[in-house]
């Protein structure tokens, strides 16, 4: 016989316990939220007084001088010149060690390379920002005498060295999670072990491996304290990646640095600047997401 | 062409390492000369040579420790929540990508809105509250991978043997999958940890280029942490500012191995092996 109080009580604690790990789940969505909306009420004050038509196509950046003009064109050129260096000195390193982690390493050494791999990405950004500024520019510096101190190319090196493990930790992901089956269906077909990689496994892992690049470009999109160290405070429209430049997170900052006072519009133009990346950056996140869909290794497919 | 893929992928797998390397070693070289009681005991000075950071590396300790309970609890709370509570799928890959869309959030602008909506509109001020509750939101999409995977692990067959001995859900929450998922969730937890420790972005709008010599003690004190003061020596002209940041760079990384040490301390004290279970 069930004791009716005894199983009430229980079904009434059992309902009450709920709500705490509930209340966890809740948090990020209304965290998420929070961020969205605060960056979106901010930076309308800065639209109030600057137009987003200048912002958006202007070519000249100085916010920070008495005569100020709020065109962003600059400071977003810059950030994806600085990406996309960072992207193609990873590129092919990124990748390619995935290929030895995943195709040519033993089991016993693959245990011991992905932890190390993964041990590289979590050191500290600002790091790498010492880095690019102390030992990879005047290495440059030996083959190009006419870079500048603070430049667009060795912010790029090193944020490039900063976002090769996770580009080789997704992109062998991907790899790995190619079914062993079509490996040995290859191999009985008399392919060579290098063109059953080129044919069979990049066909199968695009999506995985294309998703790695597009979330490493993100990350190199919003990584700020290497470019505040090594690239410079110069917001200027140029093709010279030898010269500083400043990007948008170079840009925040900058200010922050300086201790803008609330309210003006110094400090606005943070949240406008902040809008504006924050949306770069999730729509490329969201391509990388959907485009990856299949694959395991987001949290949405574990 | 097979040895030569072979050897271009050893060759793409190698070179940052050395690249790397090369850089820490130069970093050991410069630094720890300066290494001493006195520079880890003492307060930041302009003069160079009676340099120390004491009150940096506190606050580093407020704000890594402070951030990662929070986040460990709230991972904790939501991976219990969706696996053991939740069967509707669609909610549970709304959180997951919530989640991911966090974790693509770019750590300056968390800074943003930490500094304006915890610090300026819930008036925390450039505080450690404010500081550690941003850190705690940034590093949740990593706490949470390490907690999800510690306790989808656990076998569906231990907690069926729990509910049909009659335990209630809080009963196999609390006496099943807490004490079997915990280790494993904690040292995977170790990376969301290297991230609060290294991250100078979001503390720098924070807390700006705080040069203080006074040791923070209430949450509600200023601070600056150790990435943050790495970056406020690097952007000195002179060179022996360079070094000194060196110098704290070494002491970022002990302490980063510090935590590892005692997260697999944890792990060998209160793990399970579920074949004695």
């Amino acid at each position: 016989m069930i004791d009716e109080k005894v199983f009430e009580e229980k079904v009434r604690r059992e309902n009450k316990f709920k709500y705490l790990p509930m209340l966890a789940s809740i948090l990020p969505a209304f965290f998420f939220i929070v961020i969205i909306s605060f960056v979106f009420i901010e930076a309308l004050a800065f639209f109030q007084q600057v137009s987003i038509k200048e912002f958006l196509f202007g070519f000249e950046w100085s916010a920070l001088f008495r005569d100020k003009s709020f065109g962003s064109i600059p400071l977003v050129w810059s950030t994806f010149v600085i990406a996309f260096i960072a992207l193609a000195f990873s590129s092919l390193l990124g990748l390619g060690s995935a290929i030895y982690i995943s195709e040519y390493a033993s089991e016993r050494s693959r245990r011991v390379l992905k932890p190390l791999i993964e041990l590289l990405a979590t050191i500290p950004t600002v790091v790498y920002g010492f880095f690019a500024l102390q030992y990879i520019t005047p290495a440059l510096k030996i083959f190009l005498p006419s870079i500048e101190v603070y430049n667009a190319l060795s912010s790029g090196i090193a944020m490039g060295i900063m976002i090769t493990p996770i580009i080789s930790t997704l992109a062998e992901d991907a790899l790995y999670s190619v079914p062993y089956s079509l490996r040995m269906a290859a191999y009985s077909l008399g392919a060579s072990k290098s063109q059953t990689i080129f044919k069979i496994l990049f066909r199968a892992a695009l999506p995985g491996i294309a998703s790695a690049y597009i979330l490493a470009f993100a990350r190199a999109i919003g990584e700020t304290m290497i470019v505040a160290i090594a690239a410079g405070s110069k917001p200027v429209f140029t093709l010279n990646i030898l010269e500083s430049m400043q990007t948008m997170t170079g840009y925040i900052a900058q200010v922050a640095t300086g201790d803008a006072p609330f309210g003006t519009i110094e400090f606005f133009s943070l949240y406008g600047v902040a809008l504006y990346l924050l949306m770069i950056v999730l729509t490329v996140n969201l391509i990388a997401v959907y485009i990856s869909r299949r694959f395991s290794y987001l949290v949405s497919r574990l | 062409m097979d040895k030569l893929v072979k050897y271009v992928s050893l060759g793409a797998l190698v070179t940052p390492i050395v690249i790397l390397s090369i850089f820490l070693v130069q970093v050991l070289i410069d630094g720890l000369p300066h290494l001493n009681l006195d520079f880890i005991l003492g307060s930041p000075s302009y003069d160079p040579s009676k340099m120390g950071i004491f009150p940096v590396i506190i606050g580093s300790i407020y704000i890594v420790g402070i951030s990662s309970v929070i986040s460990f609890l709230m991972g904790l709370g939501l991976s219990i929540y969706l696996v053991e509570f939740v069967t509707n799928e669609r909610f549970k890959n709304l959180v997951y990508f919530v989640v991911d869309m966090l974790a693509g959030v770019p750590s300056v602008v968390y800074g943003l809105v930490g500094l304006g909506f915890i610090g300026y509109v819930l008036g925390a001020g450039r505080s450690i509250l404010t500081g550690s509750i941003t850190m705690a939101f940034l590093i949740l999409p990593l706490t949470v991978v390490a907690t999800l995977e510690a306790f989808r692990s656990i076998p569906e067959s231990l907690k069926m043997t729990a509910y049909s001995l009659g335990a209630s859900r809080q009963e196999v929450v609390t006496n099943v999958l807490i004490p079997l998922g915990l280790s494993r969730a904690l040292t995977g937890s170790i990376l969301a940890v290297a991230r609060a420790l290294g991250e100078a972005a979001p503390i720098l709008v924070i807390s700006g280029l705080l040069f203080t010599k006074k040791v923070p003690i209430s949450l509600l004190d200023e601070f600056t942490v150790l990435p943050l003061y790495i970056f406020n020596l690097v952007t000195r002209p002179q060179l022996i500012y360079k070094e000194l940041a060196s110098a704290v760079i070494i002491v970022l990384i002990a302490i980063f191995m510090l935590v590892s040490i005692t997260s697999i301390y944890f792990r060998l004290k209160y793990s399970y092996r579920l074949y004695e279970v």
